[in-house]
């Protein structure tokens, strides 16, 4: 697979240095930023948390760009970046009361007789947990699939792997998640 | 996939809320600007200079040169004089043997002559010679017959004699009569 478009050009103006990196990082930002973004709400839930840690990881993207190896797609490296640095922040705050959260990421349909039993939030939860404990690849395919509803062509280019490889890791990830889950409510 | 415990047909994705364009673009600049200056281009890398036209490489080494010759200085002094001092005997090797002389014969009334005694071994002092006089040639002296000395008893009392004789518990007649004569 070849490296994807965006971030060889990304990374071409970031090597020429001068304005150029700021013209890079823009487009990074512009690029990258929303689905960042939208990862990082998930599990925080608030835009005030969100904006404090999407800060974080961008200014440790920006820091460490020049030193980007390209053994994989920037998407990769940064989704790497952003998962980390949540769990950190959720691990140092340790959920804050009085703040507003977003409603749940999962919303329970009728019909399950296990589900049933279940609110939105405990579901909500169990399936971050699942999340953390899939590989990084499985865990953003999933990501970029499920939550972003993103077709297997775009997803493709953006991680410069081919459809049938990102199918297969999508399919492995709900599995897991799933039995992470019924394990979860057997117990 | 058991389509009876496929839990995905009955959860829904809930559509995370985000910012629109322009909260990303002033992210990105605030990022920018928080961070200093990037200097990625090879027209703005700060200009390599060898060592050896570095004016501070110079002075270090002339300092470094000058260092070590006054410590190599101090420490050849220094061991000199601790020799000196420390070894008495290097220190009088060092004065002239006439030198000595002459204070000897100047000051040899003032010589503890125990001390000099107790310094010299009987082997020295067999080995030893006179200063500026021919060694003597021991020569065989007859023996001299010592004259004991008169012993007259003209200022004695008789009456010493014989308290003296009493109290040393010796009878007069102990004496043989040609003693006397």
């Amino acid at each position: 697979m070849q490296f994807p478009e965006e971030d060889e050009r990304i990374l071409d103006l970031f090597d020429q240095g001068g304005s150029s990196i700021d013209q890079a990082f823009h487009l990074l930002v512009s690029t990258y930023g929303e689905i960042l973004y939208a990862q990082i709400r998930r599990i925080t839930r608030n835009h005030e948390q969100t904006n404090d840690v999407l800060q974080d990881v961008l200014v440790k993207v920006y820091q460490n760009l020049g030193s980007f190896k390209r053994n994989s797609s920037l998407y990769t490296w940064m989704y790497r970046i952003c998962r980390n640095e949540t769990l950190n922040f959720i691990e140092k705050e340790n959920r804050r009361t009085g703040v507003d959260l977003d409603p749940p990421m999962l919303e329970v349909l009728a019909g399950n007789q296990t589900l049933d039993t279940l609110d939105s939030e405990k579901i909500s939860s169990l399936l971050n947990q699942a999340l953390e404990s899939l590989p990084e690849k499985q865990a953003l395919v999933f990501h970029l699939r499920y939550f972003e509803e993103m077709p297997y062509s775009e997803i493709s280019k953006k991680l410069s792997t081919s459809e049938g490889g990102l199918k297969a890791s999508f399919h492995h990830a709900k599995q897991k998640i799933q039995e992470f889950i019924l394990n979860a409510l057997n117990q | 996939m058991d389509k009876e415990k496929d839990i995905f047909d009955h959860l829904k994705a809930r559509k995370t809320p985000t910012p629109d364009a322009s909260y990303f673009q002033s992210l990105a600049q605030s990022v920018i600007d928080s961070q200093p200056k990037k200097t990625g281009t090879k027209q703005e890398e700060t200009p390599i200079i060898p060592l050896y036209k570095r004016p501070a490489v110079w002075i270090g080494t002339v300092a470094a040169i000058a260092a070590i010759f006054i410590v190599g200085f101090l420490v050849v002094n220094f061991n000199q004089t601790s020799v000196d001092d420390t070894n008495p005997l290097v220190a009088l090797n060092e004065i002239p043997s006439t030198e000595v002389y002459d204070y000897i014969d100047e000051n040899i009334d003032d010589f503890d002559t125990d001390l000099i005694v107790e310094a010299l071994d009987a082997s020295s002092v067999s080995n030893m010679t006179l200063i500026n006089e021919p060694a003597v040639v021991e020569t065989p002296v007859e023996e001299t017959k010592s004259t004991p000395e008169k012993i007259s008893f003209d200022d004695i009392n008789t009456e010493d004699i014989i308290n003296y004789l009493n109290e040393e518990g010796i009878s007069p007649e102990d004496f043989e009569e040609d003693s006397f004569i």
